[in-house]
């Protein structure tokens, strides 16, 4: 009887949400036409104060700068990707005043809220000439990698130039890697690594590395082999800030760790100790094979609960441009989708980091998570 | 003043039964003991009539106010059946001076301050505690403690006042003194006290009537010297008396004079004074101690087992055969163990009683048959 | 046949009047709806939700949509032992999600438990029964474990211990750079230190419960045995002991519980090795597979019932032992002759590490610039009192003693700590009365074990049920919903204080008011609040100082991370703010500390009596 009741609330539930939706997809339809004046004014007009849910730190002090510019009231907040996701659904069905505005990663989970309404795409059109065409909908914001970057002191200097080199018994321990059942973003590039072309790579980098085809055995394919193989020789850290920190020691000579390259930012990472990947200068790129790391793309959405959603598109649109990519612009390691901001001085390009890190694809990591997070476990365990 | 009517009264717990089906009628201004051993119910059914707790059955009636009926769901809240209630332990409230104390109930009462200070004056000279107004019932000593309690208990003029074992507390010279001050303050105060105490000389020398209760029936209900010298049953006559009564147990069979005894291997005679209706199968006769009076000519031979001299009186047992009787003696008289002596019982002194039930069925006189 | 039918209402009705006229009574009624609803419901809520498909990948795994009925969670958590291949049943994914981290779980609970009332149990009976030195000391400090966050036993033991040859392996704490000595990883992480860590957080409660017991040992008793010249040792194990047993059994539970549910002690000492709790495994999958998530709350709670039900059948029914008009009985002292000194010492020292050095350690976690480098040069006030500090790159801009979003979690946690003190304390403080006066009846037990329910539910599931319950009810969100949950989190203690505070009281100082028509309320407020008043404040101190400090009651319900002191802190410590993070878990102690002593000093309240000693 109960259930029969709680049943029925949800739906009703459901049902209200998505009938407040509607508006707000018009809406925001309806806005993509206004001038950046009329925008600004809309904007100012709304009421409350505007909440920004954003996974990353620096989106406090992106909104803080946005406010005194425009004169609003706002309140960021820095939360993991995973609690983002719970909390938007969850304030979006029982009505509860939450974000207007979204910044978030993982696009496999982003899928579901965007199907069902929770998040509402929009372009700026004073960046749309300048967003490729594969990154409009949903809108990137930016590009996020995390690379290969290993401590160059001491004597056994990993300075690897293939993949499979960490999965050699030497290299037991040595390797640092967040946690993947606790980073969704780690997970997703394990699974992409599954895929056809990622895995047919990967054979062939094996038979570069160890001279031999390689045999599988009871492994699905050469990502598999690869994943197990990696994992069993990593140590799991619980932050990709604290890696950057301990792997920069001077103790941890001989390691190598797989985390985000801005983390170099930091003040309490030495730096000096660390050295990116393999970079060949001649080339400009880096060569490790068959890749260097991976990367992955931040969204900027609005919320369908929004209560301001003119402030949230203002917002968007300040994002994508100069002045609002400045926090994560003046470090290492963030690359705009808008191709009109040139990358940090002694960074590369994001069109050169494309070509060496693995990109995740949604479609496929929906398909085939289950399957891969289930193998990762056992190796995580 | 008011009557107080029990009918049927009855109180569970669980399966426990604590009162069983307890009839009492308490008349205006009488000294009622409630008496009994540990377990008897009597605190209960003290409780139950002040509205303390509730009985499972039955009907209580205050001065022709229905307090508490079963049926009809009736169940007057103790404060509004105007009584007082002393407690074993007291209960003052520690945090408050002796004043409050006395005070707290008038105050909330909503009595004039006036007349407040009046009574506590009154009561506290009456009571001889005036000195110690401003102290804490941690300063006081147990009998002062005590005498503050009955003024708070006094303070509203309740028409019933309820005791529960009040003196228990006290040591013995301080009970004997309370007890007479108890005593007149049932007269001064002209109200009806209700007694708990499983003291039965506490019962006799107070009470009016005594209501005497063992696993919450009640036994017997007679004013103290009518219980004494004519026991409903067995119960009561052990109980009541000290030193207790002698009992003589054994086959009895019918005789043209009366009863005829055996018991211990000797055999007794037992003539009653009024009409033995029914015969019982195994009796016990009664008999007090100061009814069987010792004597230099005549008489039974018994030899003395032992000598207890208390001043006042003297308790000998005198050994018959296997049988042991108890003796007092009054003055200051000693025997010595061992040696032989006479005695003889007192005419009509004596109660048949059936063993199967318990009861008395007649008074007569008792001889040793030759 | 008309009038026998309304004789029969007027009597019912006079019946109920009467029946709810008695305050006790009333009382009863009220908290048995009201403690079923919000224990209840929420229990069948979880039921409800493990066997629903949540959103996002869940969906996808099970193939339906979302919000419908599905057994997928039970079958997928708990029975699939089948796909560890060649690999054994112990990297099944049922094994690695679930049986593995249960008994884990267990292990660790019955170590704990151990250690606590041995630890516990030891020193009160050193501080109760025997002529130690500088009792006042040890016992002081002796609570501070508890009053302490869990955490940060944990996070000092990992900053203390950690070197680089285990675990990440890459930088030294304070043993390793300072001393040079590394200890392995055993001792460091895993199931050694997460039981001693728990243990000696919950070891007050062994010492207040078991002390509790010792202190009003009549003497007497140990005394005849001494003169039958019983040896010490016997007169110990066959006396002392048989005595305190229900109190080391009730102790025994209740840490087992708490053990159970411990969720950021294992976060920092098991993770890094991949020990994993069931706790651990609920909060990472309720990120991506909220429905067994859900089933291991629901076992979870399971424990705590079962383990509720064994502790009513230990104690029973509390008999009274009125002692506000007790006298207080002989204690006589075991002297410790040459013992004394060591033990004393040994007691002083061992307090000071577990209680004074971790504020030390995050004092000086929270001035360093750069990890692992203790020298002064590499000191700075920067984190408490600095300003424009855009260039670290971390949460705040200022130092936290002056920072804006600092002071506003600290109101608002300081808030929400006293209103859940309040409500807890009061309520608490009313069951007390009412289950103490209707002791034996099934009302007052039904009552009783219903307010002590919530002890027993993890809190980090019960936040989750109460999340899924503020989606179906409209005003339930925000300030409210966190009040409510930390409320009805912190009945139990209240409850047990205020009953315990009643039971001490003879019913007839209650009665004596009665008689003469006192009414109730002021019954309360004249006479009993203001005699039992520092035992009955206890109860309004615990909640108080267990709000302060806690984390995964709330987490999962805050607006955002910076509504709290406490989810700030952990949101600092996940993104490895080190400094800020040390700072502010510094300034909750600090704060919690204060206000320990503050109403200790003030009202005599203490979380000795809280607890019930």
């Amino acid at each position: 009887m109960r259930k029969l009741i709680a049943l029925m609330l949800t739906l009703i539930l459901t049902l209200s949400a998505i009938s407040t939706l509607a508006t707000d997809k018009a809406l925001v339809e309806e806005a993509q036409k206004l001038t950046h004046e009329e925008l600004v004014e809309k904007a100012k007009a709304e009421e409350g104060t505007f909440i920004v849910y954003g996974n990353t730190s620096r989106i406090t002090t992106a909104l803080e700068q946005f406010c005194a510019l425009y004169d609003i009231t706002g309140e960021g907040n820095n939360l993991k990707d995973a609690e983002i996701y719970t909390k938007l659904e969850i304030e979006i069905d029982s009505n509860a005043k939450g974000a207007d505005m979204v910044m978030i990663q993982d696009g496999a989970s982003l899928e579901f809220l965007i199907e069902n309404g929770y998040l509402i795409n929009y372009l700026p059109p004073s960046v749309a000439a300048n967003v490729d065409a594969a990154d409009q909908n949903p809108l990137v914001h930016q590009f996020i990698n995390k690379v290969f970057i290993y401590n160059n002191q001491g004597d056994d200097v990993p300075a690897i130039k293939n993949v499979w080199e960490l999965t050699e018994e030497k290299m037991k321990g040595r390797v640092l890697f967040k946690n993947p059942e606790s980073e969704q973003v780690n997970m997703n590039f394990l699974v992409m690594l599954t895929n056809e072309e990622w895995a047919a790579r990967l054979a062939e980098a094996y038979e570069a590395h160890f001279g031999k085809p390689i045999e599988l055995g009871e492994y699905k394919n050469a990502g598999y082999m690869w994943i197990a193989q990696f994992l069993s020789n990593c140590v799991f850290g619980s932050s990709d800030t604290t890696l950057a920190e301990e792997i920069s020691q001077p103790t941890a000579a001989g390691k190598i760790g797989l985390f985000v390259l801005s983390k170099l930012r930091s003040s309490s990472v030495l730096t000096e100790n660390l050295t990116v990947g393999e970079y060949d200068a001649q080339k400009n790129a880096y060569t490790i094979q068959p890749f260097s790391g991976f990367m992955y793309p931040m969204y900027a959405l609005v919320s369908s609960g929004a209560t301001r959603p003119y402030t949230a598109m203002l917002f968007i649109d300040y994002l994508m441009n100069v002045d609002g990519f400045q926090p994560w612009g003046k470090s290492v390691g963030a690359y705009s989708a808008n191709s009109a901001l040139v990358p940090l001085e002694g960074d590369l390009g994001i069109d050169i980091w494309k070509n060496t890190l693995v990109s995740e694809d949604p479609a496929y990591i929906l398909a085939a998570y289950e399957d891969v997070s289930t193998f990762v476990t056992k190796y995580v365990k | 003043m008011p009557e107080i009517i029990l009918t049927n009264v009855t109180k569970r717990f669980g399966k426990f039964v604590a009162v069983d089906k307890l009839n009492l009628n308490i008349h205006s201004n009488e000294f009622i003991t409630l008496l009994g051993p540990s377990g008897c119910g009597k605190t209960t059914t003290l409780r139950m009539i002040a509205g303390l707790e509730t009985p499972t059955e039955g009907r209580i009636m205050i001065d022709e106010d229905v307090v508490f009926d079963a049926d009809e769901g009736i169940n007057v809240p103790p404060n509004k059946r105007d009584v007082g209630f002393l407690f074993q332990n007291y209960a003052l409230w520690p945090h408050m001076t002796v004043k409050q104390n006395i005070a707290f109930g008038l105050e909330n009462l909503k009595w004039p301050k006036k007349d407040i200070d009046e009574r506590v004056d009154e009561l506290t000279l009456m009571l001889k505690i005036r000195e110690f107004l401003d102290r804490y019932p941690s300063e006081l000593s147990g009998g002062q403690q005590q005498r503050v309690a009955i003024a708070r208990t006094l303070a509203p003029k309740p028409r019933v006042l309820f005791m529960d074992e009040p003196l228990s507390n006290l040591d013995a010279k301080l009970r004997t003194d309370m007890r007479s001050e108890l005593k007149r303050l049932h007269k001064t105060t002209d109200s009806t006290f209700v007694y708990v105490t499983h003291d039965q000389l506490e019962a006799m020398t107070l009470s009016t009537r005594i209501c005497i209760m063992e696993l919450g029936k009640l036994m017997q209900y007679a004013p103290p010297l009518e219980m004494y010298q004519s026991p409903a049953n067995l119960f009561v006559a052990d109980f009541m008396g000290n030193p207790s009564m002698n009992f003589i147990e054994g086959k009895a069979e019918k005789t043209d004079k009366g009863v005829c005894l055996l018991s211990g291997g000797v055999a007794f005679a037992f003539t009653p004074s009024s009409v033995l209706d029914a015969m019982p199968e195994q009796a016990v006769i009664g008999i007090r101690p100061e009814h069987v009076l010792i004597s230099d000519e005549g008489g039974c031979p018994a030899k003395v087992y032992s000598s207890l001299p208390s001043g006042l009186e003297t308790t000998i047992r005198l050994s018959l055969g296997e049988i042991m009787l108890t003796s007092v003696v009054f003055g200051g008289m000693d025997f010595e163990l061992d040696s032989d002596v006479s005695f003889n019982f007192v005419p009509n002194q004596a109660i048949l009683f059936d063993k199967g039930s318990g009861n008395a069925l007649a008074r007569g006189s008792l001889q040793l048959s030759k | 046949m008309e009038t026998i039918q309304r004789n029969q209402v007027k009597r019912l009705g006079r019946m109920t009047h009467t029946f709810l006229s008695k305050p006790a009574n009333l009382i009863l009624v009220v908290f048995l709806v009201l403690l079923t609803f919000l224990t209840l419901y929420p229990l069948l809520v979880l039921i409800f939700e493990t066997f629903t498909v949540h959103s996002g990948r869940e969906a996808r795994a099970v193939g339906l949509p979302r919000g419908s009925y599905t057994d997928y969670h039970f079958k997928r958590l708990l029975f699939t032992l089948d796909d560890g291949g060649a690999m054994g049943v112990t990297y099944s994914n049922s094994w690695i999600q679930f049986y593995g981290p249960l008994l884990n779980t267990l292990s660790v609970a019955f170590t704990s438990s151990a250690v606590a009332i041995l630890f516990g149990g030891t020193v009160a009976w050193f501080i109760t029964r025997s002529n130690l030195k500088y009792k006042k000391f040890i016992s002081g400090v002796f609570v501070f474990p508890y009053i302490m966050p869990s955490w940060t036993l944990a996070l000092f033991w990992q900053s203390f211990f950690k070197n680089e040859f285990i675990g990440t392996g890459t930088s030294n704490g304070i043993l390793a750079s300072v001393f040079g000595i590394f200890m392995p990883e055993w001792f460091v992480y895993g199931y050694f230190p997460i039981s001693i860590v728990l243990g000696l957080h919950y070891a007050p409660f062994a010492y207040i419960l078991i002390g509790g017991i010792l202190r009003n040992m009549d003497a007497n008793l140990e005394e005849a045995a001494t003169v039958l010249k019983t040896s010490r040792m016997r007169l110990l194990r066959r006396i002392t002991l048989p005595i305190i047993k229900p109190a080391a059994l009730s102790t025994f539970l209740l840490v087992f519980a708490s053990s159970i549910s411990a969720y950021s002690v294992p976060v920092f000492l098991g993770s890094p090795v991949r020990y994993y709790m069931l706790s651990t495994k609920m909060k990472s999958l309720m990120d991506t597979y909220p429905g067994q998530a859900y089933i291991i709350a629901a076992v979870m709670i399971m424990f705590g019932i079962v383990i509720l039900g064994i502790n009513q059948k230990v104690t029973g029914s509390r008999k009274s032992y009125t002692t506000v008009t007790g006298k207080s009985s002989q204690v006589s002292l075991v002297d410790l002759r040459k013992w004394n000194r060591p033990v004393a010492v040994f007691l002083v020292i061992l307090m000071l590490l577990i209680a004074v050095l971790p504020l030390i350690t995050f004092a000086a976690e929270s001035v360093i610039i750069k990890a692992g480098n203790y020298s002064l040069s590499n000191m700075t006030l920067d984190f408490w009192i600095g300003t424009n500090l855009t260039y670290l790159d971390q949460g705040d801009s200022t130092g936290i003693l002056l920072s804006g979003k600092v002071w506003k979690a600290l109101f608002y946690s300081l808030a929400l700590a006293a209103t859940c003190a309040v409500v807890a304390g009061t309520c608490g403080m009313l069951v007390g009365y009412a289950v103490a006066k209707k002791r034996g009846t099934r009302m007052a037990n039904a009552v009783n074990s219903l307010a002590f329910f919530p002890y027993l539910m993890p809190s980090l599931a019960f936040g989750a049920i109460y999340l899924a319950m503020s989606v179906r009810v409209s005003w339930l969100n925000g300030f409210v919903l966190l009040a409510l949950i930390g409320s009805v989190k912190y009945l139990p203690f209240a409850s047990r204080s205020g009953l315990n505070a009643m039971l001490q009281l003879s019913g007839e100082i209650e009665e004596a008011g009665q008689i003469v028509g006192i009414p109730w309320w002021k019954r309360m407020t004249r006479i009993i609040f203001p005699i039992q008043k520092s035992s009955l404040l206890s109860g309004y101190l615990l909640p108080l100082v267990s709000c302060m400090r806690e984390l995964s009651l709330f987490v999962l319900l805050v607006p955002t991370s910076n509504t709290l002191l406490t989810t700030m802190l952990m949101q600092y410590s996940e993104k490895g703010w080190a400094q800020f993070g040390s700072a502010i878990n510094l300034l909750i102690i600090i704060v919690v500390l204060l206000i320990n002593y503050l109403v200790n000093k003030l009202t005599g309240a203490s979380i000795d009596k809280g607890i019930g000693g």
